[in-house]
């Protein structure tokens, strides 16, 4: 609002702008960063680029950010754009879709064409049940889906053979169950998925654990596992996949932020310095908790090691299944 | 002409779900997809059929006998109308917001009627400001204002 | 649900929410009086500024501009008879005449208290049908959704004019081909991209309606200029309104007609796809009929009655058309999924579950309701003379300018310059179709529901192992598909609304819901 008030008298809103850059202090890392999100106004990846550049530019670390929306063929659009125009200015928000598209072949590039700076947050992927359901556990569910899996119809907020779907085929293999067998249902969002397996039209959900926690407690739906390395502090009780018996099932859906493909190493390590300091300040704070997200921080070398890790792990299991 | 309008808007959209029909045919489908009951192809071929149906029963019971008035109509002005908004599409990221967008007004305003320069730019550049100030500024809606050549290098 | 009023309350209440409704009250009015922009226009061209704000507030601004623009249209019908929609024609078979006679300022009160009632009622309607609906539609399956969406789209045959059944219905076809476009959300394959990177992710909504309704308009009004005498009268008419009060008389005819359109414009927007176009015809037919052989003469001659009912309906049902949004996800008009869109933009899934996991957003849409009512009748009746002079911007300035608002609208969702493209070639085949008199309302239509549907079924058919038992074995499902049979007989059995949307083809074939 007070923005919009601001704009309104036009000529103030000018001189306002160049004053928050000129407050700009000592911990100052950059002077601009341009985001570029590859999705319209509004929606997951607008959230977590406005977001981060609010904590950057109000923590000082960065002086000032502009935000460039650029949607079109599921992310591509944006990504050949980054390539085309080679703008060391530029960091672009993506997340796990820019491995599963890519190997589809939506767009032709990959993260290899860019350069990645860094995966900031993450959510994980959680196996989920309606509360009156009688799978008790994740062996409960592993029980009738080897008994017959064309009775456990499984949704996810993802079309066939997107990350919904990848998930339940990578924790049903990690348990020893026919991947292939699955009989995902799916739905066009995560919260229609949620309404589907609360009407009770399927038996189990694939979804993020973020937006299963929240239903967890208020007693609607049992989580049967989680695809994290180890319990996570929101959910003590829940076992991770691996435990469950579905062993080495780990999953991370992150997001992160890539550069443009010809930057420099000083200047993709001046954004990655710039990030991990923000991970210290109350300004991220607030962002990431009026949010619900989960830090995760690699950066560099480790975060492109992550990527092919996550590309060859996807892309085994889309073939597996058929979609390749 | 000697075809009433419903005829004629029949037809149009008789090629239209031909060409339609003709193009879901080229939908690419796994093997284990086509197997399924109802997949990616079959709606749009149901679609065709009742598409196709449809426009030949317009064709052949027209509802009403108008015919089409072509006398009176500025197709002219029209056509060009179509080709501005286009180039307006294509010279928004080069030009940049404020110029493309003046240029888009003032040309329009031109074709309308409006001959004065001064009223031209008077009415469209204020406003074109105006409006990106209130965008980029109120609303943190990022609209390259500057044409590329004027850009700063990076 | 005293709680949840005053949940409401609280987040309406804010100042800056406050601020939000008067500024999207006075900007609706403004943009639903230019011709060719109806309330979806409206809000369409608010959603770059609504994404920015959070949701309740961008919420409560869209709707604020919802019946700004609504209001706005019935005022450019009853001054200069040009109603831009389709939902406000009614409203200018009596609301004109009335002008026309000295009146004007009359029958925009009247025009104004009557949606205001309208709104209000509907909104109390609301209050307690959408917790009850929503705690029902919890249990909701895929195939009682496709079973609605059949039922939707059959609305439209059903409403359709003698001998434009084919046409309507030829168009919801075509509308449902446009929904096919880009990668279908079932099995992910993509469809009639024609190998183009912009195509994967399907024609948006807000970039069709925008070039079939504003853009072919405005190019409407390019292609066949009005004559000097017509904007000669149009200036006048915004000019001189007379005076604006409504005499005891008229109060007390306006009284009974309010109550029985509000009930009947609410139960018609609750339908899908239905909405406030057919509400209206449908309270004026009604009006007419049971208002007698002597009043119902002065039906289209400046009657009261007659400008009061197709007013109160169309807001009712404008009201009622959040009912299957809020509580089932479904918009049952071209303005609510717009709405949807923007919703879906802000990471909120409108459906059973809003009611209970965001209470807030819920219940400040129902208050926002409420407020933009009153804030309408009390901020924009006084000013109306003034808004009115919007009428008398000269077309040469004003016409580009609609083209402008129009595609940067799109733009500055997406940002992608294909979209501008993608619109002119819209615009072209708009033109043309409407040049032949064939309607766009059933195309958006059949686009809104179409893809609902589809996903549906096949959803349905999965989980039933490819199985179309549960057409005939799921009680709620075929009850509803018995009423979409129902409603495709019921033409054949009355023909008095046909004959009223014949008259509404001919004059607009633009939608207003």
């Amino acid at each position: 609002m007070l923005k919009l008030l601001t704009a309104a008298l036009g000529a103030a809103a000018l001189s306002f702008a160049t004053l928050g850059a000129a407050q700009a202090d000592g911990h100052q890392k950059l002077e601009d960063v341009h985001f570029l999100i590859p999705g319209g106004a509004g929606g997951g990846w607008d959230g977590t680029a406005r977001g981060t550049g609010e904590a950057l530019t109000k923590s000082g670390i960065v002086g000032n950010a502009t935000y460039e929306n650029m949607s079109g063929g599921g992310g591509g659009k944006a990504i050949a754009h980054l390539i085309e125009t080679d703008d060391g200015g530029t960091l672009m928000v993506n997340s796990t879709p820019i491995v599963i598209r890519s190997l589809q072949g939506v767009f032709p590039q990959s993260f290899r064409d860019l350069t990645p700076i860094a995966g900031t947050i993450g959510d994980y992927a959680a196996m989920v049940v309606n509360t009156d359901s009688d799978i008790q556990d994740f062996a409960g569910l592993l029980e009738a889906y080897n008994a017959d899996p064309s009775n456990v119809a499984i949704g996810g907020g993802s079309v066939a053979g997107g990350m919904d779907h990848i998930v339940v085929a990578l924790v049903m293999k990690a348990a020893g169950a026919d991947p292939t067998q699955v009989k995902y249902i799916p739905y066009d969002a995560g919260g229609k998925a949620m309404a589907g397996l609360l009407s009770g039209e399927i038996k189990g959900l694939s979804t993020g654990f973020g937006e299963a926690i929240e239903l967890a407690r208020q007693g609607e739906v049992r989580i049967l596992c989680v695809t994290a390395t180890e319990r996570l502090d929101a959910s003590p009780d829940t076992p991770t996949c691996d435990e469950a018996g579905a062993s080495g099932a780990e999953f991370v859906n992150w997001r992160g932020f890539f550069g443009a493909p010809g930057l420099s190493d000083e200047q993709a390590a001046s954004y990655q310095d710039a990030l991990e300091a923000m991970y210290e300040t109350d300004d991220w704070a607030t962002v990431r908790d009026r949010n619900g997200w989960v830090d995760i921080f690699n950066r560099g070398d480790d975060f492109t090691a992550f990527l092919e890790a996550q590309e060859e792990q996807i892309g085994g299991l889309m073939r597996e299944l058929g979609f390749l | 002409m000697p075809i009433s309008k419903d005829r004629l808007g029949g037809l149009l959209l008789l090629a239209f779900c031909i060409a339609y029909a003709f193009l879901s045919q080229q939908i690419r489908l796994l093997p284990f997809q086509e197997s399924s009951a109802f997949h990616a192809r079959t709606m749009p071929e149901v679609l065709s059929v009742l598409g196709i149906g449809l426009s030949l029963i317009v064709i052949a019971f027209p509802g009403s006998k108008a015919r089409l008035e072509l006398a009176g109509h500025d197709w002219l002005k029209v056509g060009l109308f179509l080709a501005l908004m286009s180039a307006y599409g294509l010279t928004i990221r080069p030009l940049g917001f404020i110029a493309s967008t003046s240029l888009f007004l003032m040309i329009g305003f031109f074709m309308l009627g409006e001959r004065r320069p001064l009223y031209l730019i008077a009415v469209a550049v204020p406003l074109v400001v105006l409006f990106w100030v209130l965008m980029t500024q109120g609303l943190d809606v990022f609209i390259e204002p500057l044409p590329t050549f004027l850009r700063g290098g990076n | 649900m005293l709680e949840g009023i005053m949940i409401g309350l609280t987040t309406a209440l804010s100042i800056q929410n406050l601020l939000f409704v008067m500024m999207g009250c006075l900007a609706g009015t403004f943009i639903g009086m230019l011709p060719g922009l109806g309330p979806m226009s409206a809000i369409a061209l608010m959603i770059p500024i609504a994404a920015t704000l959070d949701p309740s507030a961008g919420i409560i601004l869209m709707a604020a501009v919802y019946y700004g623009a609504i209001f706005g249209g019935s005022t450019s019908s009853i001054l200069i008879n040009a109603p831009g929609v389709a939902s406000t024609v009614a409203t200018s078979f009596d609301g004109y005449p009335m002008a026309k006679s000295g009146k004007a300022g009359k029958a925009l009160a009247i025009a104004a208290y009557s949606s205001f009632s309208g709104g209000v009622i509907a909104a109390l309607f609301l209050l307690v049908a959408a917790p009850f609906l929503a705690s029902v539609s919890l249990s909701f399956q895929s195939t009682d959704y496709f079973a609605l969406m059949v039922l939707g789209l059959v609305a439209v045959a059903a409403f359709a004019g003698k001998g434009d059944m084919a046409k309507a219905l030829l168009m919801t076809v075509i509308g449902l081909m446009l929904s096919t476009v880009g990668t279908d959300q079932t099995q992910g394959v993509p469809r009639f991209t024609l190998g183009m990177i912009d195509l994967v992710d399907g024609i948006s909504f807000l970039l069709l309606v925008m070039a079939t309704f504003a853009l072919s308009e405005a190019l409407m009004a390019i292609l066949k200029p009005k004559g000097d005498a017509d904007r000669l009268k149009e200036k006048e008419a915004s000019e001189n309104l007379g005076s604006m009060a409504v005499s005891k008389d008229e109060v007390k005819e306006m009284a009974p007609v309010i109550g029985r359109s509000s009930i009947l414009g609410f139960l018609i927007g609750v339908l899908p796809g239905a909405g406030a176009t057919i509400a209206s015809f449908l309270a004026y037919g009604t009006e007419q009929r049971i208002a007698g052989p002597e009043k119902g003469k002065q039906f289209g001659k400046g009657s009261v009655r007659g400008l009061s009912a197709p007013e109160t309906a169309n807001n009712a049902a404008a009201t009622g058309s959040f009912v299957p949004l809020l509580t089932l996800g479904i918009p049952g008009s071209g303005t609510t999924a717009i709405m949807l869109g923007a919703l879906i933009g802000y990471g909120i899934q409108p459906g059973p579950r809003l009611y209970i996991d965001q209470p807030e957003v819920f219940w400040s849409v129902i208050v926002s309701m409420w407020i933009g009512n009153i804030v309408l009748l009390i901020l924009n009746l006084p000013l109306i003379p003034y808004i009115a002079r919007v009428l008398a911007i000269p077309s040469r300035f004003l016409l580009p300018l609609i083209l402008f608002f129009s595609l940067i609208g799109v733009y500055f969702v997406s940002f992608n310059t294909f979209d501008i493209q993608l619109m002119v070639l819209f615009a072209i085949a708009a033109v043309v179709l409407r040049m032949l008199d064939f309607p766009m309302a059933p195309m958006i239509l059949g686009f809104i529901l179409g893809g609902m549907m589809e996903e549906n079924l096949r959803r349905a058919l999965l989980i039933n192992n490819d199985s179309w038992s549960f057409l005939w074995e799921r009680p709620l499902t075929l009850t509803i598909l018995i009423i979409a049979a129902l409603c495709l007989v019921a033409p054949f059995l009355t023909g008095k609304i046909r004959e009223m949307k014949d008259r509404a083809y001919e004059r607009t074939s633009g939608s207003g819901d």
